[in-house]
Parts: structure tokens; sequence; C-alpha cells
């Protein structure tokens, strides 16, 4: 089911009722039924199977972590659960992956096994079911008893399709507290859940097609159409992936269930560190808390530390090992996003060597600026470094939308090489691209190109809400909170916020018979 | 305070669906279907005598204005282009909601098509229904259609336009504003005018003896509508509007189909074997081998009206002060025809 049909709404509506009828003690009960009808309803029962194996071990494993006051057998465990847990993922996602490499080799281990369906949300609430587990073992908080609270929290169904990944300490106050309905709360919820739908449905989705139009014919177009392809396709992703998280966080607070922020107008950073830490913000910590703190703090690295401390410099015993940790992340943050060579390098290894090298380069960058007396308060340095970051930013993207990362190189050769004249470009493009409407006999000329109207419309819608994004970006960057400026207005006002709202999305978003559903890009991961 | 939000969630969802309807009036396409459509509800309440119902077999064959003209009979053609056989019975339906004809006649030309190709109307029932007022007989006709033509499984936007065209807003507009100012209404009552010519080679029907059964399921749309009629006592003849063409099995088709509606005690009107009465010139009437043109119409209406005048006791009402609009609308009637 994805969670922006029709039936999803009439679930919601049908749960959100029941929620609130049922007593408050025991709500969570309709969160778990939830749970359970939207994982069969959108991968099959058949498996189900695999993600209450993970709950039962992880529930059967913490407990016993608990009960145990033996040190190395509360490691065993542990490394048993992390064994299962992660071998669960790793076969249900890498098992093409493996055929692949197996096959680069000359060895064919292909057969039925290969077409085994991963369950939806499994790269996500493999790694809150993991955190827990960790949690328990490193003492934060208590092994939960009760295995259907357990359930309730790692199935939860608006975070299956994309996140957050959720901390278990902080979620189960959430779920599980006995709490007053809240009108304003639920009202927030749905203007939430339909700017989600605004930034989905109609810049995403929009977007999309122009985007596979150039990338499906990128050796055809001039080097300037296909730099517009992978801009457009970094705004793309972020309306898509940003707008499925204003829906989810939109979804829960019906609830009255706060989720942790996922975003926050990463666009502003000023540098690839910044950029990733206002990222898919939940994932970068997860990494953060769970990998490479342990990482840091493991045996190895602190005897290496100890070594370079001794041959080198601090400075260069302190760097190097973060080095090493950083990069392990980054390449397990790659291999997280994808079961193919693609997300390796271009989620993992290429992001990782970035950070690396502008953590290297800003003693170099700062006696630069000192030297050539830049003034690094200004607004034109503050837009430079942004734009640096963008830079950075997209020349890992082109790889994303690539078919492969052979394919990727390529459009970065054509990017640089291609010449075709700019106008015949643009009109190749347009005629190349989907209409969605029957419109032939309306076409306008402009600047000598011959453009429908059609294509003029979604180019304005485009726009136009490209530009309300940017608008509420620069918002939420100055700590406005909008739907409380909303709710302070009058009734009046605020119906014609919402009407219009409700209307844009239902308008100019991409759904209906004549498209494919339209599913997000990281549900995919 | 709980009040007060009840009260404002209810308000809302008021004004909601009230743009609602505004935005899928607005979206719905503006074609000639539509125009249709919509033109019939747009009649006086129980004004129309005679209600015309069938595909394109009767838009461009039937002139209401020119029956009025000639006969005074007050009628209207509920009708489109390639519109499906099991659409019949729920137009029927419909018209009775609103008027009370003293007769219907629904034209069979689908009835052979859908015969030779089961699946030939299955992309076709949202054509019509789209345009009809959301109603629980329209939901009907939805859900039997579909069952019937082979189209699958009705989804949302089958019951609700707007999500099939809501991407149309600003691309429809311009059509729907003019409609608009124009109140809706059709002023050649449903009727298609085409001043297209293609002559056609002389064409006598032949007689043919042989009768074909109909498969099962076109059989089946026949029957539902047959009983429907005789259920509800509702006064209806059968016609097959002239062609320029035939084929062997459509003859031997109809063959069964008038043995078909006999048993049920209805009238089927072959009109190509009356060429002659209706004086068709093959060299001029014709726009291609399936429809007449605005000549062939003509005679074609003058024909229909003498024969329902004839077997029918429809009053004329040319001159009542009731039907002045249908007398101004002659003046542009004559107009748009160049008499």
């Amino acid at each position: 089911m994805s969670i922006t049909s029709f039936y999803f709404f009439i679930f919601l509506f049908v749960i959100a009722i029941l929620y609130y009828l049922i007593p408050t003690r025991n709500r969570w009960w309709v969160i778990l039924i939830a749970n359970v009808v939207f994982f069969v309803t959108s991968t099959g029962i058949g498996a189900i199977g695999y993600a209450i194996s993970a709950i039962v071990v992880s529930y059967a494993g913490a407990l016993l972590i608990q009960k145990t006051d033996k040190e190395p057998l509360k490691k065993l465990i542990v490394i048993l659960v992390i064994v299962i847990l992660v071998g669960e993922l790793a076969f249900l996602k890498y098992r093409r992956l493996l055929v692949t490499t197996c096959y680069l080799f000359g060895i064919d281990i292909s057969g039925d096994w290969v077409q085994v369906i991963a369950p939806i949300g499994m790269s996500y609430y493999t790694l809150s079911i993991l955190g827990y587990v960790l949690d328990v073992y490193w003492e934060k908080y208590s092994a939960e008893t009760n295995i259907f609270k357990l359930i309730t929290y790692t199935l939860y169904f608006p975070t299956l399709t994309s996140g957050p990944i959720m901390r278990y300490d902080d979620m189960s106050l959430k779920i599980f507290e006995a709490r007053e309905f809240q009108p304003q709360k639920v009202l927030h919820g749905i203007e939430l859940l339909i700017w989600g739908l605004i930034k989905k449905l109609v810049l995403a989705d929009r977007l999309s097609l122009w985007v596979s139009t150039i990338y499906g014919s990128y050796s055809s177009y001039n080097g300037w159409i296909i730099l517009l392809g992978i801009m457009l396709f970094s705004i793309q992703l972020y309306a898509d992936f940003s707008g499925c998280m204003d829906i989810i966080m939109g979804v829960s607070e019906i609830f009255g269930i706060d989720l942790p922020v996922n975003f926050r107008t990463p666009f502003a950073s000023e540098s690839v560190a910044e950029f990733w830490r206002r990222w898919h913000i939940t994932l970068g910590v997860w990494f953060k808390d769970y990998l490479l703190y342990p990482i840091l703090k493991s045996d190895a690295l602190q005897a290496l530390q100890k070594l370079l401390k001794k041959r080198f410099s601090k400075k260069i015993s302190k760097k190097l090992p973060t080095y090493i940790g950083l990069l392990a992340i980054w390449i397990t943050i790659g291999i997280w996003h994808g079961g193919s060579y693609k997300f390796i390098f271009a989620s993992g290894i290429i992001p990782g060597f970035f950070l690396i090298l502008e953590d290297l380069l800003e003693p170099v960058v700062e006696r630069i600026n000192k030297k050539l007396s830049i003034n690094t308060e200004s607004k034109i340095y503050h837009f430079l470094c942004r734009l640096r970051t963008m830079i950075c930013i997209l020349s890992v993207w082109v790889f994303i939308k690539a078919d492969s990362f052979r394919q990727g190189i390529d459009i970065i050769k054509h990017l640089v090489t291609n010449r075709q004249a700019l106008p015949e470009s643009v009109s190749s493009l347009i005629t190349d691209k989907v209409v969605f409407t029957s419109t032939s006999e309306h076409f306008i000329n402009m600047f000598g190109i011959s453009v429908s109207l059609d294509h003029l419309v979604d180019i304005f819608v485009i726009a136009v809400t490209f530009i309300m994004v940017i608008v509420v970006g620069i918002m939420h960057e100055r700590g406005v909170k909008i739907r409380e400026k909303i709710s302070a207005r009058p009734v009046c006002v605020q119906w014609i916020i919402l009407i219009v709202a409700l209307f844009w999305v239902m308008t100019f978003g991409i759904y209906g018979p004549a498209f494919n559903a339209s599913d997000f890009i990281y549900k995919f991961f | 305070m709980k009040n007060k939000w009840i009260i404002y969630t209810i308000s809302f969802l008021i004004v909601f669906v009230l743009c609602f309807l505004i935005v899928n009036d607005a979206v719905t396409p503006t074609g000639d279907n539509r125009k249709d459509i919509v033109g019939f509800y747009h009649e006086k309440k129980n004004s129309l005598d005679v209600v015309f119902i069938g595909a394109s077999s009767t838009d461009y064959y039937v002139a209401p204005m020119e029956l009025y003209k000639n006969y005074g009979i007050t009628s209207y053609d509920l009708s489109a282009g390639a519109m499906a056989p099991s659409l019949t019975k729920g137009f029927i339906e419909e018209t009775l909601k609103y008027q009370n004809p003293k007769l219907f006649v629904v034209d069979l030309r689908t009835i052979d098509t859908r015969d030779e190709d089961p699946y030939k109307f299955s992309n076709q029932v949202r054509n019509y229904t789209d345009f009809m007022r959301l109603s629980k007989n329209r939901i009907d006709m939805i859900n039997y259609c579909y069952e019937k033509e082979n189209s699958g499984t009705p989804q949302i936007s089958d019951y609700i336009p707007y999500f099939q065209y809501h991407s149309r807003v600003l691309v429809n507009y311009p059509d729907w504003i003019k409609w608009e100012l124009n109140g809706r209404r059709n002023d050649t009552k449903g009727f298609l005018i085409s001043m297209a010519s293609d002559p056609q080679e002389e064409y006598i029907w032949p007689s043919v003896a042989e009768k074909k059964k109909l498969n099962e399921d076109t059989e089946g749309i026949l029957v539902d509508l047959l009983d429907y009629c005789k259920e509800n006592e509702i006064p209806v003849i059968f016609t097959l509007n002239v062609m320029a063409y035939h084929t062997d099995d459509m003859i031997a088709r109809y063959n069964y189909v008038n043995e078909l509606l006999d048993s049920y005690g209805y009238a089927f009107l072959n009109t190509n074997y009356c060429n002659d009465e209706i004086g068709i010139d093959f060299e001029t009437d014709f726009m291609d081998a399936n429809h007449v043109n605005l000549w062939g119409a003509l005679k074609y209406t003058d024909y229909i009206g003498q024969y329902i005048k004839t077997n029918y006791d429809i009053p004329d009402h040319r001159g009542e002060e009731e039907y002045a609009d249908w007398d101004e609308l002659l003046d542009k009637w004559n107009e748009e025809i160049g008499k």
C-alpha cells in the first residue's frame, strides 16, 4: 500500500477514528493492528515471517542480555543477534549483488532463491531494532518485556516506507503513553501531510519525468541540458525524500506521536559535513552512535592511535583513526543504500572521501582566506560555500540516478564534451518529454521553439511549487513555526490556505489512471 | 472546546466539498459527448415528448429542432458517438428522473458492433458516465457497464471524474468558461451537424432470411433492456438507421434481433429497407459509409417524424406559450443549417 494512494488515506481515516474511540491506555493496540494490516497489504503475508523472526530474536536476545551477569556471555548474545539480524537483511537485500559478484569471477549461483521478496521497511526496522538491542547491552534502559509492544515499535507503519530510524527509549514513551485527543495537533499533522504530498506528488514526480527524459537520452543532449538534468534530479531527490518524511511525520502527528526530524534544509549547508548532518539525519546519527563510536573506541583503533602518537604527531594520531572510522561507516552506509556497486560508491565511498578531503583541506582554506583577507562572514562567502557544497553533492548524485556506476561516468563525460546546439537540444527535450493531456492543438512559439500548452503548464507548476519549497525552507531556517503562524490567523484565512494547498496537490499531483503509482525513491533502500 | 472543533471540521468539509464539485466540473472535458448529455439536464422538466437514444447513429441522424419545426414534436438526442449498448437502460432510467416522454426511440446500431467484438466498448464507458449527474443510477450504470463490456474493475476515478482529469484544469478552462456562459444549453438538442460529404455507391440492403443468434453477452444486454422496458411499461421503438454498407452476418443478426423484439411486442424499424421513402441520395447524403450528413439527416428526421406522427399520439407544441423557448431557437437553427 503506497502512502500516497487513496486506499492509504481511507485506511488512515479508519485507524485514526478507531484510535481516538479506544480508551487512551489501550490505544497502542490499534497501532499494532494498523502495523500488521499495513505490512501485509504492502508486502504480502509471506514476508511477515522475516519481520516477526527478527523481532523475536531481538526480544529474546535483549531479555537474556539483561538477565545475564557474565560479560562474555552478554557479548556472545549481542554478536549472535547482530549476525542473525544483519544476516537476514544481507541475504534478502544483497543476494543479487552476491550473484553479480560471483558472476564476475565466472561462478554462476543464480536460481529461484534470488526471487525471494524482502519485506517492506526491512532496511529501516532492522536498524531500529538493532539499536534497541545494543542500547539494552549498553544498559541505557531495560529490555521490553511485552513482545507486542516491541512489534508495535519495530513495525510502526508510518516509518516502514522510508524511515526515520527510531530509538526505542524515545519512541516507546510517545507510542505507549496515554494521551488525550488534541485537535490542534491532528490539524497540524494533516497540514504537514498535505505539504509532504505537494513536495512528493507535484514537485518530485513532475520533475522525475523531465529527469528521466534527459537521463534516458543523455548522449543526444547538449552538456547544459545534462547539467540541468543533474540539478533537477537533486531537487527531485530532496522533494521526494523530504516530502515522504513530511507525510510520515504528518501521519504520525495525527496520532499525537512526534517522530524525529530527518531533514533540516540541507541545501542551506556550507560544507559537506554540515550537509550530511542535515540530510537523512536519523541514519547519520544511528551510524555515528552504533558504528563509528564503537569502532573508534575499539581496542584495535585505540592501539593504532597510541602507535601513531608515538611515531607522528598528536594531530595525526587523532585524525587518521577518525578517517578510518569514517570510511568504514560510509562504506557501510553505501552498502545499506543498495545492493549494487553504484550505491557502494555513490552513497558510500565517494561521500566519505569528500568528507575526509574537506577536513584535510580545512586548514589550507583557512590559510588562503587569511592571506587573501576574505571576509568569511559576508553573504557572498556563505553563498560560495553553499555552491561548493552543492557541486560536491551533485557530482555524487549523478551516479544515483544513473543505471550503473559506469553509466554515471559516461554521463559526466557527455556533460563535458557534448556540444550540440542548445536550441535544438531544448526542442528535442520538449518533444521527447511525455505530455499528460492531449493538447496537440495548443502550441506556443517561444524563442523559435514550439512549446505545447501542456509543457508550459508543467513548467509553471514546477516553478511555483519549487519557489514555495524554497520560501518554506528559508522560513524554517529562520526558526519560523509556519503551522503555528497559520493557526494564529482567522479561520477563513486558515481555510483558504488549506483548500488552496489541497487543490494544488489534487490538481497538479502526478497520480491517477494516466500515471503509474509513484513510488518513493527511498522506499527501495 | 470539543464542539468548536466539530463545528469547524463539519463546516470546513462542507466548503471543501462545494469547491470540489465546482473544480470537478471545471476539469471534466467539454467535448461533444459532454455537451450532449449535460444539455439534456438543462431541458425544462417534463418538456420532452420523444427521447432518442443511441450512438452516432442517432447523433448525426435525428435533428430535434427540425422535428419541432415540421411536426411540433419536442425531442432530444440523448446519444453520443460509440455509446456502448449496455448504457441504454441506464440512460432510459436517467431520462425518467427528469422527463416523462411519450416515446423512446432506441437505435440498435451498436448491437452488431458489440456482437462482432465483445471488447469494442470496454474503454468507452466513462466517455458518457463522466458527464452524468452524481447519483445512484450513475454508480449502478458504471458497475453494470464495466461488467457487461469487459472493462475490468471500476477505479475510484471512474466514479469521481476529477481523479482522471485533474491535470487538465488549465487546459480545459477556456472551453469550460465559454460553455458556462452559454448556460450549458445544447441548442441543437444533442444533434451533431456535419457538412462533410463522401459520395457512396447506390446501396440496397438485400432481404436475407437467415437469422444469426447473438452471442450470450450481447443478447444478455438486449434482454436486460427489454425486460426493464416491459416491467416498467416504457413506450419504445427500436430502429436501425441507414448505412451505406452491410455484411451478411449483420443482416442475419438483425433478423434475429427483430424476432426477439417481436417476442416482447416491440416494433423494430430497419430503415435500411426504406431508402426510397426516406429519399436518401447516396451521392450527396453521406459523410462516410456509416453516417449521413446534414442533408441526409434532414430527410431522415422528416421520415421518422412522419412515422411517429402517424403511429403515436404526440402533441404539436408549435405556438404554445410553454414552448416559446423552442420557437425562439428556431431562428438560430435555421441560420445554422443555412435555410
